[in-house]
C-alpha cells in the first residue's frame, strides 16, 4: 500500500465498558471511497451500530472525525464531524464544528475517535500524542461546561476539549457536545449520547506533524483558492458582519420563526436587531483554523442589565432562535446563549422546546401549577428558569427534556405545538415566508428539521418570489457568477436557467447536499463565500497535492454522494418512512401574510428531488441502479473486533 | 537594511495560518511545534497574540550563546542561527523574553525565525494584515496615517 | 517528555541551599564543593547565576572525552557518565561552556548533574522557586502566555 500523506493514518477506538483502546489503521480504499470526516463516520456507524439500538444505551457509538484537509492551509479547513445514532430522531445524528479540535486531533496522531460502550463511573478521556488515558471525572461531573473547562484548562494548557454540560449528563435529549467555551457540535443531541456513556470530556493535545504530498504546489493552490473566495460578493459582508447578515432580510420576507412560528416577523425586529445595534457590541473578529473570513465575533455587552457579559456570540442561529423565536432582547439573547453554552444545549432545540412550552401555557394546556411560574414570550427570567429546569430535569423540565416530539406524546393534545421534522426542532426559517432550496433541504435532510445540510451555493438574499409553483427560485446574479461557479457544466445548465433567471430547486438541492457533504468530509466550512466559489473542481487537485490520492472532481462528488446514501440507508434501516419528510401541520393550515404551504406542490418538488437522487418515492430506498453506480455493495471496511 | 516583522495583534483573528505556512516552508511538513511563529490564544477571553522573533537590537539569545551559533547577519539586521555550531544547551530558549527561541528535539538544535531570507512567508499568507514586513520608517508612517484616520473618524 | 532544570536568574538570591542539599543527596555529606550545581557570582553586579549541566543535545563534553564515557540517556535525555571508567583528565571540564562538570576531589573523577533520576533535590528545596524542573513545551507555553498577557492592552 502506498503511503497516505495528509491523513494522520489511524482511528482511535475506545471501549469504555472494557477500558480498552485500539488503533484502526486507515486503508487506502476507505480513504478513496469515503474521504474522511462525515464519510468515515457514516460508514463506520452504518456497519457497527446494530439495528434498533437504544440511542442512549451502550450499543450506540459516538464518533468524532477530523476533515481530511484539516492540517492544510486550505482556507477554512478546520472542521470536524461528530456522529452517533441520534436520541432525538432515532436516525443518523451528526453535527459539525470548527475551531482547533480537528487539527489537535490530527497532531495527536488520529483522524478520528470512536467511543463505544459505557463507563461504569463518570470518566474523562485524555489523548496526548498517541497516548490514551481514562481518568475518573468525579470532580467534574455535575459542573457546568465552563467551570469544568476552567479546571481542565489549568491542567491541560492549550489542549482542545470536547465536553458536555449538565444537560448532557442528565441525558436531555437535545444536549450538545461543547467544543471549547463557545462552540459546539450542536444538533441531534449528541451530548446526551456522550452523557449516556458517562464521558464528561475528551481532552486532545498533540505535537505531532502532518506531512503533505506536494507542499509547494499546495501553497500555490491555497493562494488561488483564497483569491476565489475573496472575489465572492458575500466575502466582505461576512467578514465584517458574519452570519448576522441573514437576520434582517429574513425578517423582511416575514420568514422568521417569530414567537415559535406563530408570526412571520416581530414588529420591532428591524429596530431591535438593526445592524448598528449589533455592531456596537461586536468588538473583534475570531477565526477558526486557516480561515480567511473570521465570521465569529467577540461580543461585549457594555450597557443595561447584562453589562459586563463577554463571549463569542451573535451568530444568526442563537440570535434568531432566542430573539425571534422567544422574543428576547438582543442583550438577553447573548445571556441566553451563555446559559445554553454552560448547560450544553443545542440552541435551536432548546429555543424550540421552550417555545412549545410557552405556546401550551398560552393556550392553557400547561398551567402555573404544572410549571411553577408564569411564562410568556419575552419574559427573560421565566425563560432562563425553564432552561435551568430542563437541564436538571426538574418538574416540567423532566418532560420537556425529552424534546418536542416526545413531550407532545406525553402531554396529550399538544401535538400541534411541537414544531419538528422527524423529531428535530426546526430552525429559524419559516418555509411559508420564503421557499428556496434551503427550505426544501429541511425536508430532505437526513438529520431532520435542520437547515445546514442543503444550501443553494448561489442563494440570493435580495429576492423572495415564487413564480414557478415552488419549483424554482430566483438566481439574480450577474452572468459572471454563473460562469465562475465550480459545478459540472452540464449540471449547471440544468440547475440554473440564465434566460429565465431561475434556479431549479430539486436539482440544486441534490447538488447542494452532496457538495456540503463533501465539505463536511474534507473539513471545509459552508459559509456562503466559500460555497459560491469552491467546488469539487478546486478541491480535487488540492486533495491530491495534500493526500497523494488522485481523485477527479467527479470522484469526490461520488464519494460525498456515497456517504449521503449510506446515511439514508442507515435511516431506512432505523425505520424512516418517506412520509416523515413533512412539515408540521401548522405550515399547511395557519396562514402568515396570507401564505400557507400548498401540500400538492411541495409533494411535486419532493418527487423531483427523489428523481434527481435516484431514490424510490414510495419506499424511500435508493434504487438498485443508484446503489450500483455508487458501488454500495455489502462490502465491509471495518472488521467487527 | 532589511525590514522588520511587525505584529498588530488587534488585527489578528487567530486563524493560525501563519504557523502552518511557517512550518510548511521551513520543515516541509505541518507541525505546530516546529513553526517559528506562535499565535498565543486565550479561548475564554477571546484574544490572540502572534509571537515571533523581535530581532532585538541587544539580543539576549546572542549574548547567552556559548558557542557563537547565534549571530547577527552582516547588515546587522537579522539574528541567524548556525545549526552546525549549536550544541542544544537551550540557554537561548530560556533567555528569550518573547519565548520565541525554539528547540527541535529530532535534530537536537535550536531554531528561530530568520525572515525566510528576506521574504517572510507568514506575511505573504496573512490576510488580515496583522503581520507586516516593512522597513521601520515605512511602518511608522503607516501607523501614523492609521492613527490619524482613526482620530478623524471619531465624532 | 524530557524534563530539564530551568533557572530563573531573577529569582535567585544566592542562598546556596541547592548546593548543600545536592552534595548531601549525592555524597551523604554537606560539602558544597562536590555539589553538581554551582553559583557563579558576578561581584560588581550583585547578581548570582546558578549553573548546572544543561543536558545539551550534542554535548561538547562527550566530544572531548577521551574514554567515550558520556552518553545520552534516550528516555530522560540526561547526559550520563560511566564514572568507573573516568580517568580524571578533566578534558570535559575544559570543553564545557558552562563549567558544569565538577571535579570530585576524593575520587579523582569528574561528575555532573544527572537530575537525581527525575526528582532533583535542588529544585525541591529551592526556597525562592528560582529552579524549576519541567519540560520544554510547558515552560514555553507559560512564558508565551505571560508575554502575550503583558502585551495585550485590554
Amino acid at each position: 500500500m502506498s503511503v497516505l500523506y495528509g491523513y494522520a493514518g489511524k482511528l482511535l477506538e475506545v471501549n469504555l465498558s472494557e477500558n480498552r483502546f485500539k488503533d484502526r489503521v486507515l486503508q487506502e480504499k476507505l480513504c478513496r471511497d469515503y474521504l474522511g470526516g462525515i464519510g468515515f463516520n457514516a460508514r463506520y456507524l452504518y456497519e457497527q451500530i446494530p439495528t434498533g439500538a437504544d440511542a442512549l444505551g451502550p450499543e450506540n457509538i459516538l464518533m468524532i472525525s477530523a476533515g481530511t484537509l484539516v492540517g492544510s492551509p486550505f482556507p477554512t479547513a478546520s472542521r470536524s464531524e461528530a456522529s452517533a445514532k441520534s436520541p432525538m430522531t432515532g436516525l443518523f445524528g451528526t453535527s459539525n464544528s470548527g475551531m482547533f479540535f480537528g487539527i489537535q486531533l490530527k497532531c495527536a496522531g488520529y483522524d478520528g475517535i470512536i467511543i463505544r460502550g459505557q463507563a461504569p463511573e463518570p470518566v474523562y478521556l485524555v489523548i496526548e500524542n498517541e497516548e490514551v488515558k481514562v481518568y475518573p471525572a468525579g470532580n467534574l461531573w455535575g459542573k457546568d461546561a465552563w467551570e469544568a473547562l476552567d479546571i481542565l484548562k489549568t491542567e491541560y494548557e492549550e489542549a482542545e476539549i470536547a465536553l458536555i454540560g449538565p444537560a448532557g449528563e442528565n441525558m436531555v435529549r437535545f444536549a450538545c457536545i461543547e467544543n471549547g467555551y463557545y462552540d459546539a457540535w450542536g444538533r441531534t443531541g449528541l451530548g446526551a449520547v456522550m452523557g449516556s456513556k458517562r464521558l464528561k470530556a475528551i481532552v486532545v493535545r498533540g505535537s505531532g506533524s502532518i506531512t503533505p504530498f506536494k507542499g509547494e504546489e499546495m501553497l500555490q493552490k491555497t493562494l488561488e483558492a483564497r483569491k476565489r473566495i475573496m472575489a465572492s460578493p458575500f466575502y466582505q459582508p461576512f467578514k465584517s458582519y458574519g452570519t448576522m447578515n441573514a437576520a434582517i432580510p429574513y425578517g423582511k420576507f416575514q420568514a422568521l420563526n417569530a414567537h415559535h412560528f406563530t408570526r412571520g416577523c416581530l414588529p420591532d425586529w428591524k429596530q431591535n436587531f438593526a445592524r448598528s445595534r449589533v455592531e456596537e457590541y461586536m468588538k473583534s473578529h475570531i477565526a477558526c483554523q486557516s480561515c480567511i473570513i473570521a465570521c465569529a465575533h467577540w461580543v461585549e455587552i457594555n450597557q443595561g442589565k447584562y453589562q459586563g457579559l463577554k463571549m463569542k456570540d451573535m451568530e444568526v442561529t442563537p440570535v434568531t432562535s432566542f430573539g425571534s423565536g422567544l422574543g428576547l432582547s438582543l442583550e438577553a439573547c447573548v445571556q441566553a446563549s451563555a446559559q445554553a453554552q454552560k448547560y450544553g444545549y443545542d440552541m435551536v432545540s432548546i429555543a424550540g422546546t421552550v417555545g412549545m412550552a410557552i405556546e401550551l401555557f398560552r393556550h392553557g394546556m400547561l398551567t402555573r401549577e404544572d410549571i411553577g411560574y408564569d411564562i410568556d414570550f419575552g419574559q427573560e427570567k421565566a425563560i432562563f428558569q425553564l432552561m435551568e429546569d430542563i437541564a436538571y430535569r426538574r418538574g416540567i423540565g423532566h418532560i420537556l427534556a425529552e424534546g418536542s416530539k416526545r413531550a407532545a406524546g406525553i402531554l396529550t393534545g399538544s401535538e400541534d405545538a411541537a414544531v419538528h421534522i422527524k423529531g428535530l426542532e426546526m430552525p429559524m426559517i419559516d418555509p411559508r415566508g420564503r421557499w428556496t432550496t434551503w427550505t426544501l433541504g429541511m425536508l430532505t435532510n437526513i438529520r431532520g428539521g435542520d437547515h445546514l445540510r442543503c444550501r443553494n451555493p448561489v442563494e440570493n438574499l435580495r429576492y423572495n418570489e415564487n413564480k414557478h409553483n415552488y419549483r424554482k427560485e430566483r438566481f439574480g446574479f450577474p452572468e459572471k457568477m454563473f460562469h465562475d461557479l465550480d459545478m459540472p457544466a452540464e449540471l449547471k445548465a440544468r440547475a440554473i436557467d440564465l434566460e429565465q433567471d431561475t434556479v431549479d430547486i430539486a436539482v440544486m438541492a441534490k447538488w447542494a447536499e452532496d457538495l456540503i457533504n463533501l465539505y463536511n468530509a474534507l473539513g471545509v466550512c459552508i459559509r456562503p463565500p466559500v460555497m459560491n466559489s469552491i467546488g469539487p473542481g478546486i478541491l480535487a487537485p488540492f486533495f491530491e497535492d495534500f493526500t497523494g490520492l488522485t481523485m477527479s472532481p467527479a470522484d469526490l462528488m461520488r464519494a460525498a454522494e456515497r456517504a449521503w446514501n449510506v446515511m439514508k440507508l442507515f435511516n431506512i434501516r432505523e425505520g424512516e418512512k418517506p412520509e416523515d419528510s413533512r412539515f408540521p401541520e401548522r405550515f399547511y393550515r395557519q396562514a402568515i401574510d396570507d401564505k400557507v404551504l400548498p401540500e400538492e406542490q411541495i409533494e411535486e418538488v419532493l418527487k423531483l428531488y427523489y428523481q434527481a437522487r435516484g431514490w424510490d418515492r414510495h419506499s424511500g430506498q435508493p434504487q438498485k441502479e443508484k446503489l450500483e453506480e455508487l458501488s454500495l455493495e455489502q462490502q465491509r471496511y471495518f472488521d467487527s473486533r | 537594511m532589511g525590514g522588520f516583522l511587525f505584529v498588530d495583534y488587534q488585527k489578528c483573528v487567530g486563524c493560525k495560518t501563519c504557523e502552518m505556512i511557517c512550518s510548511q516552508t521551513n520543515e516541509k511538513l505541518y507541525e505546530p511545534f516546529l513553526a517559528r511563529i506562535k499565535v498565543v490564544w486565550n479561548e475564554k477571553e477571546g484574544w490572540f497574540f502572534p509571537l515571533t522573533c523581535a530581532m532585538c537590537e541587544k539580543a539576549v539569545c546572542v549574548s547567552v550563546c556559548p558557542t557563537m551559533a547565534l549571530h547577527r547577519d552582516q547588515d546587522g539586521g537579522v539574528v541567524l542561527l548556525e545549526e552546525k555550531k549549536c550544541i542544544g544547551c537551550l540557554q537561548c530558549v530560556q533567555a528569550c523574553p518573547f519565548a520565541h527561541m525554539n528547540f527541535n528535539r529530532r535534530k537536537g538544535v535550536a531554531f528561530k525565525c530568520e525572515h525566510c531570507g528576506g521574504d517572510p512567508q507568514c506575511v505573504r499568507f496573512c490576510w488580515t494584515e496583522a503581520l507586516r514586513y516593512l522597513p521601520l520608517e515605512t511602518f511608522l508612517s503607516y501607523r501614523r496615517r492609521e492613527t490619524a484616520e482613526k482620530m478623524m473618524q471619531e465624532p | 517528555m524530557e524534563k530539564i532544570i530551568w533557572v530563573d536568574y531573577a529569582l535567585c538570591t544566592g542562598c546556596e541551599t541547592c548546593r548543600l542539599v545536592c552534595s548531601y543527596n549525592k555524597e551523604g555529606i554537606f560539602w558544597p564543593s562536590l555539589a553538581r550545581i554551582k553559583l557563579w557570582r558576578e561581584k560588581d553586579q550583585g547578581q548570582v547565576y546558578p549553573l548546572t549541566c544543561k543536558q545539551c543535545a550534542s554535548p561538547p563534553c562527550a566530544d572531548a572525552c577521551l574514554m567515550n564515557i558520556i552518553t545520552k540517556d534516550p528516555v530522560s535525555g540526561v547526559n550520563i557518565r560511566e564514572t568507573e571508567m573516568c580517568i580524571g583528565c578533566r578534558a570535559c571540564q575544559a570543553a564545557c561552556p558552562f563549567d558544569a562538570g565538577v571535579y570530585h576531589l576524593q575520587q579523582d573523577i569528574v561528575v555532573s548533574c544527572d537530575t537525581c533520576q527525575g526528582e532533583p533535590v535542588c529544585v525541591k528545596f529551592c526556597p525562592h522557586q528560582a529552579l524549576a524542573f519541567t519540560d520544554l513545551d510547558e515552560m514555553k507555553r507559560k512564558k508565551q502566555k505571560k508575554r502575550a498577557e503583558q502585551s495585550i492592552v485590554v
